[in-house]
Protein backbone atom coordinates (compact mmCIF):
# COMPACT_ATOMS: atom_id res chain seq x y z
CA UNK A 1 0.00 0.00 0.00
CA UNK A 2 1.19 3.39 -0.76
CA UNK A 3 0.17 6.22 1.46
CA UNK A 4 0.70 10.11 0.72
CA UNK A 5 -1.97 12.51 2.84
CA UNK A 6 -4.65 12.28 0.26
CA UNK A 7 -3.78 9.49 -2.66
CA UNK A 8 -3.92 5.18 -2.03
CA UNK A 9 -3.35 3.76 -5.17
CA UNK A 10 -4.25 -0.06 -4.57
CA UNK A 11 -5.17 -3.40 -6.72
CA UNK A 12 -8.48 -5.43 -6.26
CA UNK A 13 -7.77 -8.68 -5.93
CA UNK A 14 -10.63 -9.99 -7.99
CA UNK A 15 -9.80 -7.52 -11.09
CA UNK A 16 -5.98 -7.79 -11.86
CA UNK A 17 -6.39 -5.70 -14.37
CA UNK A 18 -7.90 -2.11 -12.54
CA UNK A 19 -6.21 -0.11 -10.25
CA UNK A 20 -8.07 1.40 -7.32
CA UNK A 21 -7.30 5.11 -6.50
CA UNK A 22 -8.11 5.95 -3.20
CA UNK A 23 -8.93 9.47 -2.30
CA UNK A 24 -9.42 11.53 0.89
CA UNK A 25 -9.49 14.84 2.65
CA UNK A 26 -9.60 18.39 0.64
CA UNK A 27 -8.04 17.78 -2.54
CA UNK A 28 -7.04 21.10 -3.29
CA UNK A 29 -3.99 23.16 -5.34
CA UNK A 30 -1.32 21.84 -2.89
CA UNK A 31 -2.91 18.24 -3.27
CA UNK A 32 -2.17 18.40 -6.98
CA UNK A 33 1.35 18.23 -6.98
CA UNK A 34 1.59 14.85 -4.27
CA UNK A 35 -1.31 12.94 -5.97
CA UNK A 36 0.80 13.22 -9.00
CA UNK A 37 3.76 12.26 -7.68
CA UNK A 38 1.92 8.93 -6.01
CA UNK A 39 0.40 8.16 -8.98
CA UNK A 40 3.05 8.13 -10.96
CA UNK A 41 5.46 6.21 -8.58
CA UNK A 42 3.38 3.91 -7.93
CA UNK A 43 0.46 3.36 -10.50
CA UNK A 44 0.97 -0.25 -12.64
CA UNK A 45 1.53 0.61 -15.96
CA UNK A 46 0.35 -2.99 -17.31
CA UNK A 47 -3.36 -1.33 -15.77
CA UNK A 48 -5.35 -0.03 -18.29
CA UNK A 49 -8.20 0.45 -15.91
CA UNK A 50 -8.96 2.33 -13.24
CA UNK A 51 -11.77 3.26 -10.07
CA UNK A 52 -11.08 6.57 -8.15
CA UNK A 53 -13.02 6.04 -4.61
CA UNK A 54 -14.05 9.86 -3.82
CA UNK A 55 -15.77 8.27 -0.82
CA UNK A 56 -13.88 10.36 1.88
CA UNK A 57 -13.12 13.41 -0.22
CA UNK A 58 -14.35 16.84 1.25
CA UNK A 59 -13.66 18.69 -1.58
CA UNK A 60 -12.37 18.74 -4.84
CA UNK A 61 -10.60 22.30 -6.26
CA UNK A 62 -10.68 22.82 -9.81
CA UNK A 63 -6.83 22.10 -9.84
CA UNK A 64 -7.42 18.48 -8.59
CA UNK A 65 -10.03 17.71 -11.10
CA UNK A 66 -7.95 18.43 -13.67
CA UNK A 67 -4.93 16.06 -12.48
CA UNK A 68 -7.62 13.90 -12.39
CA UNK A 69 -8.57 14.54 -15.90
CA UNK A 70 -4.75 14.17 -16.87
CA UNK A 71 -4.55 10.48 -14.75
CA UNK A 72 -8.25 9.67 -16.84
CA UNK A 73 -5.87 10.44 -19.80
CA UNK A 74 -3.34 8.19 -18.92
CA UNK A 75 -5.63 5.71 -19.00
CA UNK A 76 -7.85 6.11 -21.94
CA UNK A 77 -4.48 6.27 -24.04
CA UNK A 78 -3.86 3.22 -23.12
CA UNK A 79 -7.37 1.83 -24.50
CA UNK A 80 -8.65 1.79 -20.86
CA UNK A 81 -10.73 4.55 -18.54
CA UNK A 82 -10.66 6.15 -15.24
CA UNK A 83 -13.88 6.28 -13.17
CA UNK A 84 -14.99 7.93 -10.15
CA UNK A 85 -17.29 6.02 -7.63
CA UNK A 86 -19.12 7.04 -4.31
CA UNK A 87 -19.13 10.94 -4.50
CA UNK A 88 -21.18 12.44 -1.60
CA UNK A 89 -24.17 14.71 -2.56
CA UNK A 90 -22.20 17.54 -2.36
CA UNK A 91 -19.81 16.81 -4.13
CA UNK A 92 -21.69 15.47 -6.85
CA UNK A 93 -23.40 18.79 -7.77
CA UNK A 94 -20.37 20.39 -7.59
CA UNK A 95 -19.27 17.93 -10.09
CA UNK A 96 -21.88 18.91 -12.64
CA UNK A 97 -21.76 22.64 -12.14
CA UNK A 98 -17.95 21.86 -13.51
CA UNK A 99 -19.55 20.09 -15.96
CA UNK A 100 -17.50 17.32 -15.05
CA UNK A 101 -19.76 14.38 -15.18
CA UNK A 102 -20.15 14.55 -18.76
CA UNK A 103 -16.32 13.63 -19.13
CA UNK A 104 -16.00 10.88 -16.44
CA UNK A 105 -18.64 7.99 -15.41
CA UNK A 106 -19.55 8.48 -12.08
CA UNK A 107 -21.00 5.37 -9.90
CA UNK A 108 -22.87 5.47 -6.89
CA UNK A 109 -20.55 2.96 -4.93
CA UNK A 110 -17.27 0.93 -4.93
CA UNK A 111 -19.15 -1.83 -5.79
CA UNK A 112 -21.31 -0.49 -8.53
CA UNK A 113 -18.38 1.14 -10.44
CA UNK A 114 -16.62 -2.74 -10.32
CA UNK A 115 -20.11 -4.60 -11.67
CA UNK A 116 -20.23 -1.94 -14.54
CA UNK A 117 -16.57 -2.59 -15.30
CA UNK A 118 -17.43 -6.51 -15.35
CA UNK A 119 -20.37 -5.52 -17.64
CA UNK A 120 -19.24 -3.00 -19.87
CA UNK A 121 -15.72 -4.18 -20.44
CA UNK A 122 -15.38 -8.02 -19.64
CA UNK A 123 -18.90 -8.48 -20.91
CA UNK A 124 -19.82 -11.01 -17.60
CA UNK A 125 -22.86 -12.33 -17.14
CA UNK A 126 -25.11 -10.79 -14.82
CA UNK A 127 -27.28 -13.31 -12.27
CA UNK A 128 -30.21 -12.05 -11.04
CA UNK A 129 -32.67 -14.29 -8.83
CA UNK A 130 -36.02 -13.04 -7.66
CA UNK A 131 -37.96 -15.03 -5.07
CA UNK A 132 -42.11 -13.65 -4.47
CA UNK A 133 -45.29 -15.57 -3.02
CA UNK A 134 -47.88 -16.56 -5.73
CA UNK A 135 -49.84 -13.36 -5.89
CA UNK A 136 -51.07 -11.68 -9.08
CA UNK A 137 -50.78 -8.15 -7.43
CA UNK A 138 -46.98 -8.98 -7.05
CA UNK A 139 -46.10 -9.48 -10.69
CA UNK A 140 -46.18 -6.26 -12.09
CA UNK A 141 -43.47 -5.32 -9.65
CA UNK A 142 -41.18 -7.85 -10.97
CA UNK A 143 -41.87 -7.10 -14.19
CA UNK A 144 -41.44 -3.88 -14.11
CA UNK A 145 -37.87 -4.36 -12.26
CA UNK A 146 -36.90 -6.72 -14.47
CA UNK A 147 -37.81 -4.04 -17.52
CA UNK A 148 -35.02 -1.83 -15.71
CA UNK A 149 -32.38 -3.98 -15.38
CA UNK A 150 -32.59 -4.59 -18.95
CA UNK A 151 -32.45 -0.91 -19.72
CA UNK A 152 -29.51 -0.56 -17.33
CA UNK A 153 -27.64 -3.17 -19.46
CA UNK A 154 -27.94 -1.21 -22.64
CA UNK A 155 -31.16 -3.38 -24.12
CA UNK A 156 -33.03 -1.23 -26.29
CA UNK A 157 -36.57 0.12 -24.86
CA UNK A 158 -38.53 -2.09 -28.10
CA UNK A 159 -36.60 -5.42 -26.36
CA UNK A 160 -36.75 -4.10 -22.79
CA UNK A 161 -40.76 -4.19 -23.51
CA UNK A 162 -40.93 -7.63 -24.73
CA UNK A 163 -38.64 -8.95 -21.56
CA UNK A 164 -41.20 -7.56 -19.55
CA UNK A 165 -43.74 -8.87 -21.76
CA UNK A 166 -42.08 -12.59 -21.32
CA UNK A 167 -41.86 -11.84 -17.52
CA UNK A 168 -45.40 -10.97 -17.01
CA UNK A 169 -46.88 -13.53 -18.57
CA UNK A 170 -44.76 -16.46 -17.28
CA UNK A 171 -45.82 -15.43 -13.57
CA UNK A 172 -48.75 -15.08 -14.26
CA UNK A 173 -48.96 -18.60 -15.47
CA UNK A 174 -47.40 -19.39 -12.61
CA UNK A 175 -49.65 -17.72 -10.03
CA UNK A 176 -52.54 -18.89 -12.11
CA UNK A 177 -51.86 -22.79 -12.77
CA UNK A 178 -49.30 -23.38 -9.95
CA UNK A 179 -49.77 -24.01 -5.78
CA UNK A 180 -52.12 -21.43 -4.22
CA UNK A 181 -50.09 -21.76 -0.76
CA UNK A 182 -48.18 -18.47 -0.07
CA UNK A 183 -45.28 -20.05 1.28
CA UNK A 184 -44.59 -21.64 -2.17
CA UNK A 185 -42.22 -18.80 -3.24
CA UNK A 186 -42.12 -18.27 -7.08
CA UNK A 187 -38.72 -18.46 -8.41
CA UNK A 188 -37.42 -16.44 -11.19
CA UNK A 189 -33.53 -16.70 -12.78
CA UNK A 190 -32.21 -14.48 -14.81
CA UNK A 191 -29.09 -14.57 -16.74
CA UNK A 192 -28.29 -11.59 -18.24
CA UNK A 193 -25.76 -11.28 -21.22
CA UNK A 194 -24.67 -8.95 -23.64
CA UNK A 195 -26.46 -10.66 -26.32
CA UNK A 196 -29.26 -12.77 -24.86
CA UNK A 197 -31.20 -12.65 -21.65
CA UNK A 198 -32.90 -16.06 -20.63
CA UNK A 199 -35.49 -16.41 -18.00
CA UNK A 200 -36.31 -19.62 -15.75
CA UNK A 201 -39.49 -19.36 -13.48
CA UNK A 202 -39.94 -22.52 -11.07
CA UNK A 203 -42.95 -23.16 -9.31
CA UNK A 204 -44.45 -25.44 -7.10
CA UNK A 205 -47.69 -27.36 -8.90
CA UNK A 206 -50.89 -27.59 -8.20
CA UNK A 207 -52.69 -30.87 -8.75
CA UNK A 208 -55.78 -29.72 -9.77
CA UNK A 209 -54.78 -26.98 -12.19
CA UNK A 210 -51.48 -29.23 -13.81
CA UNK A 211 -53.62 -30.96 -16.35
CA UNK A 212 -54.58 -27.34 -17.70
CA UNK A 213 -51.57 -25.85 -18.33
CA UNK A 214 -50.22 -29.47 -19.60
CA UNK A 215 -53.17 -28.71 -22.22
CA UNK A 216 -52.03 -25.32 -22.87
CA UNK A 217 -48.80 -26.56 -23.93
CA UNK A 218 -49.92 -29.15 -25.85
CA UNK A 219 -51.66 -26.53 -27.65
CA UNK A 220 -49.03 -24.44 -28.24
CA UNK A 221 -47.04 -26.86 -30.02
CA UNK A 222 -50.12 -28.16 -32.04
CA UNK A 223 -50.44 -24.48 -32.77
CA UNK A 224 -54.01 -24.75 -31.77
CA UNK A 225 -55.21 -21.00 -31.55
CA UNK A 226 -57.44 -19.56 -28.68
CA UNK A 227 -60.82 -18.68 -30.12
CA UNK A 228 -61.13 -14.61 -30.89
CA UNK A 229 -63.07 -13.34 -28.04
CA UNK A 230 -61.70 -15.63 -25.31
CA UNK A 231 -60.60 -13.19 -22.27
CA UNK A 232 -57.39 -15.92 -21.02
CA UNK A 233 -55.31 -18.06 -22.74
CA UNK A 234 -53.24 -15.94 -24.82
CA UNK A 235 -50.27 -15.86 -22.61
CA UNK A 236 -48.01 -18.86 -23.77
CA UNK A 237 -48.71 -17.95 -27.02
CA UNK A 238 -47.36 -14.42 -26.72
CA UNK A 239 -44.15 -15.57 -25.01
CA UNK A 240 -43.96 -18.20 -27.77
CA UNK A 241 -44.01 -15.68 -29.91
CA UNK A 242 -42.02 -12.79 -28.11
CA UNK A 243 -38.69 -15.54 -27.03
CA UNK A 244 -36.32 -17.18 -29.13
CA UNK A 245 -36.72 -19.93 -27.35
CA UNK A 246 -39.40 -21.36 -25.14
CA UNK A 247 -39.88 -24.74 -23.47
CA UNK A 248 -41.02 -26.12 -20.63
CA UNK A 249 -41.17 -28.90 -17.99
CA UNK A 250 -44.22 -30.07 -16.08
CA UNK A 251 -43.24 -32.43 -13.37
CA UNK A 252 -45.84 -34.25 -10.48
CA UNK A 253 -43.97 -31.61 -8.17
CA UNK A 254 -43.23 -28.77 -9.96
CA UNK A 255 -43.67 -26.58 -13.49
CA UNK A 256 -40.49 -24.74 -14.85
CA UNK A 257 -40.66 -22.69 -17.80
CA UNK A 258 -37.16 -21.67 -19.49
CA UNK A 259 -37.32 -18.69 -22.04
CA UNK A 260 -34.19 -17.38 -23.97
CA UNK A 261 -34.54 -14.00 -25.54
CA UNK A 262 -31.50 -12.45 -28.18
CA UNK A 263 -31.08 -8.97 -28.22
CA UNK A 264 -32.42 -7.06 -31.61
CA UNK A 265 -31.91 -3.63 -31.21
CA UNK B 1 -49.57 -3.40 -5.39
CA UNK B 2 -52.13 -3.65 -8.59
CA UNK B 3 -50.69 -2.17 -11.48
CA UNK B 4 -52.31 1.54 -11.47
CA UNK B 5 -54.70 2.32 -13.89
CA UNK B 6 -56.97 5.39 -14.80
CA UNK B 7 -60.03 5.64 -17.06
CA UNK B 8 -61.29 9.16 -17.84
CA UNK B 9 -64.31 9.62 -19.44
CA UNK B 10 -65.66 11.49 -21.89
CA UNK B 11 -68.53 12.59 -23.96
CA UNK B 12 -68.72 13.16 -27.83
CA UNK B 13 -70.57 16.40 -28.77
CA UNK B 14 -73.65 15.38 -30.60
CA UNK B 15 -73.63 11.31 -29.97
CA UNK B 16 -74.95 10.57 -26.91
CA UNK B 17 -74.59 7.31 -27.25
CA UNK B 18 -70.87 7.49 -27.28
CA UNK B 19 -68.05 7.69 -24.66
CA UNK B 20 -64.70 8.47 -25.08
CA UNK B 21 -62.23 6.70 -22.66
CA UNK B 22 -58.68 7.70 -22.09
CA UNK B 23 -56.64 4.94 -20.40
CA UNK B 24 -53.78 5.98 -18.30
CA UNK B 25 -50.89 3.39 -17.13
CA UNK B 26 -50.98 -0.37 -17.72
CA UNK B 27 -53.46 -2.92 -18.00
CA UNK B 28 -52.84 -6.58 -17.10
CA UNK B 29 -54.24 -9.19 -15.30
CA UNK B 30 -54.15 -7.17 -11.68
CA UNK B 31 -56.54 -4.61 -12.92
CA UNK B 32 -58.50 -6.16 -16.18
CA UNK B 33 -61.82 -6.84 -13.40
CA UNK B 34 -62.24 -3.06 -12.97
CA UNK B 35 -61.97 -1.60 -16.31
CA UNK B 36 -64.58 -4.30 -17.48
CA UNK B 37 -66.56 -3.48 -14.77
CA UNK B 38 -66.92 0.42 -15.29
CA UNK B 39 -67.22 -0.69 -19.19
CA UNK B 40 -69.68 -2.53 -18.83
CA UNK B 41 -71.51 0.07 -16.09
CA UNK B 42 -70.97 2.75 -19.36
CA UNK B 43 -72.69 -0.42 -21.66
CA UNK B 44 -75.69 -0.31 -18.85
CA UNK B 45 -75.88 3.76 -19.21
CA UNK B 46 -76.50 3.40 -22.86
CA UNK B 47 -73.23 4.43 -23.74
CA UNK B 48 -72.69 1.46 -26.43
CA UNK B 49 -70.35 2.88 -28.58
CA UNK B 50 -67.14 3.49 -26.85
CA UNK B 51 -63.83 5.18 -28.52
CA UNK B 52 -60.85 3.83 -25.85
CA UNK B 53 -57.73 6.40 -26.32
CA UNK B 54 -55.07 4.46 -25.93
CA UNK B 55 -52.35 7.56 -25.90
CA UNK B 56 -51.36 6.92 -22.39
CA UNK B 57 -51.83 3.29 -22.05
CA UNK B 58 -48.20 2.02 -21.67
CA UNK B 59 -48.27 -1.57 -20.92
CA UNK B 60 -51.07 -4.28 -21.82
CA UNK B 61 -50.54 -7.82 -21.36
CA UNK B 62 -52.76 -10.58 -22.78
CA UNK B 63 -55.16 -10.47 -20.16
CA UNK B 64 -55.80 -7.20 -20.78
CA UNK B 65 -55.92 -7.95 -24.51
CA UNK B 66 -58.38 -10.91 -23.66
CA UNK B 67 -60.99 -8.22 -22.24
CA UNK B 68 -60.66 -5.63 -24.82
CA UNK B 69 -61.69 -8.72 -27.18
CA UNK B 70 -64.67 -9.61 -24.82
CA UNK B 71 -65.48 -5.56 -24.52
CA UNK B 72 -65.91 -5.16 -28.80
CA UNK B 73 -67.92 -8.04 -28.76
CA UNK B 74 -70.44 -7.22 -25.63
CA UNK B 75 -70.75 -3.94 -27.90
CA UNK B 76 -70.91 -5.56 -30.82
CA UNK B 77 -73.89 -7.62 -29.47
CA UNK B 78 -75.74 -4.32 -28.13
CA UNK B 79 -75.52 -2.57 -31.76
CA UNK B 80 -72.71 -0.70 -30.49
CA UNK B 81 -68.83 -0.51 -31.01
CA UNK B 82 -65.47 -0.44 -29.18
CA UNK B 83 -63.09 1.34 -31.40
CA UNK B 84 -59.22 1.64 -30.32
CA UNK B 85 -56.78 5.18 -31.09
CA UNK B 86 -53.19 5.89 -30.46
CA UNK B 87 -51.84 2.81 -29.48
CA UNK B 88 -48.61 3.18 -28.80
CA UNK B 89 -45.43 1.04 -31.09
CA UNK B 90 -44.75 -1.43 -28.08
CA UNK B 91 -48.90 -2.57 -27.61
CA UNK B 92 -49.66 -2.43 -31.08
CA UNK B 93 -46.96 -4.90 -31.62
CA UNK B 94 -48.83 -7.03 -28.39
CA UNK B 95 -51.88 -6.79 -30.53
CA UNK B 96 -50.36 -7.70 -33.37
CA UNK B 97 -48.90 -10.93 -32.20
CA UNK B 98 -51.77 -12.11 -30.72
CA UNK B 99 -53.81 -11.70 -33.94
CA UNK B 100 -56.06 -9.19 -32.71
CA UNK B 101 -55.88 -6.43 -35.01
CA UNK B 102 -58.30 -8.12 -37.31
CA UNK B 103 -61.04 -8.15 -34.56
CA UNK B 104 -60.51 -5.20 -33.13
CA UNK B 105 -61.06 -1.65 -34.71
CA UNK B 106 -58.06 0.47 -34.48
CA UNK B 107 -57.62 4.05 -35.18
CA UNK B 108 -54.71 6.70 -35.45
CA UNK B 109 -56.65 9.21 -33.49
CA UNK B 110 -59.40 9.42 -31.24
CA UNK B 111 -60.59 11.78 -34.01
CA UNK B 112 -60.96 9.25 -36.92
CA UNK B 113 -62.51 6.67 -34.55
CA UNK B 114 -65.53 9.35 -33.69
CA UNK B 115 -65.77 10.37 -37.35
CA UNK B 116 -66.21 6.50 -38.17
CA UNK B 117 -68.98 6.12 -35.68
CA UNK B 118 -72.09 5.85 -36.97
Amino acid sequence: MNDTPNIKVEDIPSMPEVCLIRLSGELDINSVAAMDRCFTLHADNSKKHAIADLGNVTLIASAALGKLLGIKRRFVEKGGDLVLAAMSMELKMKFMIMGANKIFKVYNDLRSAMNAYAWDVKHETERVRISFPPELAIVPAVRNFVSRVMVNKGYSDRDSFRIETIVDEICNNAVQYGSPDKKDNITLRLKVDWGKIELDAENVSDADKKANLRKHMDNLKNNIHVQGDATRGRGLALVKMLASELTAKITDTGTMVHVTKLKEE
Amino acid sequence: MESQIELKCEAVKGKNEAQVIRFVGDLDATNVQTVLERICNLFTEGKIHIVADFAKLRYVNSTGLGILLHLSKSAKEKAGSFKIANVNENVFEIVEIIGATSLLEIFDTVEEAIASLK
